[in-house]
């Protein structure tokens, strides 16, 4: 083959640029940390990129909701537990005035006292969230579900919340009761309170058969809380179990994605190394080619 | 036996094929770095009279037109790849939501706030967020399909430059033809003429695919676009580019409101009264194609003959390349983000005027409805087109709608329908339980990725397909160009190879001329001293 000027020409500047794209192109994913910056350097690796993207994205709004319901769920616990607790002490009270012995002076002071417990029971039921939901009063949060009419000793307590629940999905595909109805807590008619309240009103009137019906009807609230805040316990664990696939799939997407998107940055240093040798041999070869010729020997 | 005159003929002969290599040695290596040159040679040939000496024929040029016409094809490939590549390159940005921004991004965002909202219904932060993720995501539509749109004005404005450049060039190749035809005829060397012309036809083949077809007074014919004639031995045609069909972003020039100013299609400007009719032309063609023709055109300017327009398929080079990507690549994918919007608005609003907002009102809209596109008549006096303009064809009904995507005005947060507007099922209290109920947001969040939107696929995959369209196709012409490419290295190689001058060659040429002078001077010389010799003895 003929070496022509034109073809050395030709060799310099093909074999240099072919390396000073290999420099770019590597010195370009070291400095970006990705693989790919454009659809059409690899078609299949960016879908794969923004499918995986989509799905952290979904995780993470689906994270949110269970958190929400999470807190809602657990104040709600909270909640009745102390309900529970309470009630606990009305009933030491209730059964210490039930006997023959007592006066109706203290009948009339536990009843005062009571009504303080029933206050802090009613405040309970109507508690807010930070944002001012009303925990207790299912999809109607923007008002207290419970009102009480009448003052002491004769006070009757009225829900007015909702009996509708809002479904929200807390896991892919996963939709559950979000939300927690007075029914569920504190009986379909708010018969707890009603039952402390009518407990109230028999202490206040000394009146011992209404005392000890009231007694009676106190344990069976009881039991609807507590079973109630076991149910509720039933449902914040199993929102827990839940909400493990959430976070198993999130940082499952989120190694996929990394595995196409985030560049092997060892390799590409190897890659602008190697890259750098060979420009710097190209740079002598040409150098030597050049020099070399018939002038410099025909005089 | 040969005369001593006879023998210093030989000599002369001798010393006048030398000073003809020696010329063409120097004239190569003055030439040796310009770009197109083809070194010459000189024949060197007994003289015609047997024993009279030397005759040294040419310059000849040596030329391998075989390398050359396959390189010129091959620089024709790389050509339409690269006129591909350059447009797609364009689009590519547009679409590529790798940077987590981007339509797709937009759409996943406003289905997460759509989501996020079912979770609280009455919270106006979420209630907000679903507002700004809407505001994003309409920005974006609009965003791309201006992409899209500039795209394709960038794409018109460069086929005509590539037009002008073929023309110009056709224009120099006709020019040489008759230089080289006044010269030949008058004796002289048309090589360098040639090597001119022939730098010329490649630089064509690159733009457009041609047909060179030598004829013997050395004039070549170039024709293109399927067979068309672009040079004819001294003349060549003008190549023009033009839009056949209504843009997809040029106005139709219809008159709407009758006042003698030609509006768009959706401008919104209302009829004055019942009846108003489009005035002006209808537009001829409901699609869109760039068309090249080759037109005859006087020294006015004026087009005095055209040939019929020339499909896409038949041009190659660059040019074919750029109408390639226009007329098939890019105006459906315009359309079809045009489609999204348009059926988007659609069926959102369905669901969102039988929802309920916190204030118990119902039937709100979101998006801001988009008319059907060929709607232009106003038959009813409401101020709303009700009817096609009379012998006008028929557009998609959702052209340009991603331009006209809005919320509807007077949207506040309040007013988002998160809730079922359905009292028997179950009974909902407007005054406590309608706005904690998510029925409606949550039909709207699964809308986003329902196939029932995009009849049978869903809008993330419809503009997934758009994307990965694009990035195969660019893939694919930077691939072509690449090979194109090394191909046309290989050959250029081949050809610089062969007609190409070395230097170190022509230095020995030089020398061998050198002493061949010498020589053929030392013949004279001889000749010289024996005709004195014979003087003295006759003297």
């Amino acid at each position: 083959m003929r070496v022509t000027n034109a073809l050395i020409q030709k060799f310099v500047s093909t074999s240099t640029s072919g390396i000073k794209e290999v420099l770019f192109d590597a010195a370009k994913k070291i400095s970006s940390g990705r693989v790919i910056d454009t659809p059409s350097e690899d078609p299949i690796r960016a879908a794969k990129i923004v499918r995986m993207d989509r799905l952290i994205k979904q995780m993470e709004t689906i994270d949110k909701s269970y958190q929400r319901v999470r807190s809602d769920l657990s104040a709600a616990e909270q909640g009745l537990s102390h309900a529970s607790q309470s009630l606990t002490e009305i009933k030491s009270m209730a059964i210490a005035m039930a006997t023959d012995t007592v006066s109706a002076t203290d009948r009339d002071a536990t009843a005062q006292t009571i009504q303080g417990f029933l206050d802090q029971l009613l405040n309970t039921a109507n508690r807010q969230q930070e944002d001012g939901r009303h925990l207790f009063a299912g999809i109607a949060e923007g008002k207290a579900p419970y009102s009480v009419v009448g003052a002491f000793p004769a006070t009757t307590v009225a829900y007015e919340g909702s009996t509708v629940s809002r479904e929200v999905e807390v896991a892919p595909g996963v939709k559950v009761d979000a939300t927690v109805t007075g029914a569920q807590s504190f009986g379909a008619n708010g018969e707890v309170f009603q039952t402390v309240a009518d407990l109230i009103t028999a202490l206040d009137a000394n009146n011992d058969a209404a005392i000890e019906a009231s007694l009676n009807a106190l344990d069976t609230q009881m039991e609807t809380v507590v079973v109630n805040l076991a149910s509720l316990g039933t449902r914040i664990r199993a929102l827990d179990e839940t909400n493990t696939i959430t976070e198993d799939l999130k940082i499952q997407y989120m190694l996929s994605k990394a595995d196409v998107e985030e560049v092997d940055v060892t390799a590409e240093i190897t890659r602008y190394t190697t890259a750098e040798t060979s420009l710097q041999a190209v740079v002598e070869v040409t150098r030597r080619l050049m020099s070399n010729s018939l002038a410099s020997f025909l005089r | 036996m040969p005369s001593i005159n006879e023998i210093l003929s030989i000599g002369r002969s001798g010393l006048g094929a030398s000073r003809t290599r020696l010329a063409i040695a120097s004239f190569n290596i003055a030439n040796a770095n310009t770009p197109g040159y083809s070194r010459q040679v000189a024949d060197l040939v007994p003289s015609a009279t047997p024993g009279t000496g030397v005759d040294a024929l040419g310059p000849r040029a040596i030329r391998n037109q075989f390398v050359a016409r396959s390189l010129a094809t091959t620089l024709g490939n790389r050509g339409f790849y690269q006129g591909r590549a350059t447009t797609l390159a364009l689009v590519q940005e547009t679409v590529n939501d790798l940077d987590g921004v981007g339509l797709v991004t937009s759409l996943d965002n406003f289905q997460n706030a759509l989501r996020e909202l079912s979770a609280n219904p009455a919270g106006s932060a979420e209630r907000q967020q679903v507002l700004g993720t809407a505001e994003q995501m309409i920005a974006q539509f609009k965003a791309v399909r201006h992409g899209f749109q500039e795209a394709m004005e960038v794409g018109e404005g460069q086929a005509q430059n590539v037009a002008n450049q073929i023309t110009l060039r056709a224009r120099q190749v006709a020019k040489l033809n008759g230089q080289i035809q006044h010269m030949a005829q008058s004796g002289e060397s048309i090589e360098a003429l040639i090597d001119t012309r022939d730098q010329v036809v490649l630089e064509l083949s690159e733009l457009i695919e041609i047909d060179v077809i030598p004829q013997n007074d050395n004039s070549v014919l170039i024709y293109a676009g399927g067979g068309r004639p672009l040079v004819t031995d001294t003349d060549s045609l003008v190549v023009k580019v033009s839009p056949l069909g209504p843009a997809p972003y040029d106005d139709v020039g219809l008159d709407f409101d009758g006042d003698g100013d030609p509006d768009s299609n959706n401008d919104g400007i209302p009829f004055n009264e019942p009846g108003d009719v489009a005035v002006g032309a209808a537009p001829a063609t409901a699609g869109y194609q760039l068309t090249v023709t080759f037109e005859r055109v006087n020294e006015d300017g004026v087009t005095t003959s055209a040939l019929a327009p020339i499909p896409g398929h038949d041009l190659g080079g660059e040019l074919g390349g750029l109408l390639d990507a226009q007329n098939v690549t890019l105006s459906d994918k315009i359309d079809t983000v045009d489609e999204m919007a348009y059926r988007l608005v659609i069926e959102f609003n369905k669901l969102h005027t039988a929802g309920t907002d916190i204030n118990g009102q119902t039937q709100n809209l979101f998006f801001k409805p988009i008319p059907d596109a060929n709607l232009a008549i106003d038959t009813d006096g409401d101020g709303i087109a009700d009817q096609p303009a009379p012998g006008a064809d028929l557009l998609n009904p959702w052209a340009r709608a991603a331009e006209s995507l809005e919320l509807v005005d007077g949207l506040t947060f309040d007013k988002i329908a998160a809730a079922q507007d359905d009292p028997q099922n179950p009974a909902l209290d407007p005054a406590t339980e309608l706005a904690g109920d998510n029925t409606k947001v949550l039909e709207m969040a699964d809308l986003i990725t329902s196939t029932i939107v995009m009849n049978g696929t869903t809008l993330q995959a419809t503009f997934d397909k758009i994307v990965q369209d694009i990035a195969q196709e660019t893939q694919a012409a930077d691939i072509g160009v690449f090979t194109e490419d090394a191909s046309a290295t290989q050959l250029s190689n081949l050809l610089v190879a062969e007609t190409a001058v070395s230097i170190d060659e022509e230095m020995i040429e030089m020398t061998l001329a050198n002493q061949a002078f010498e020589a053929a001077g030392m013949i004279i010389r001889n000749v010289d001293e024996m005709a004195e010799t014979l003087l003295r003895l006759v003297g």
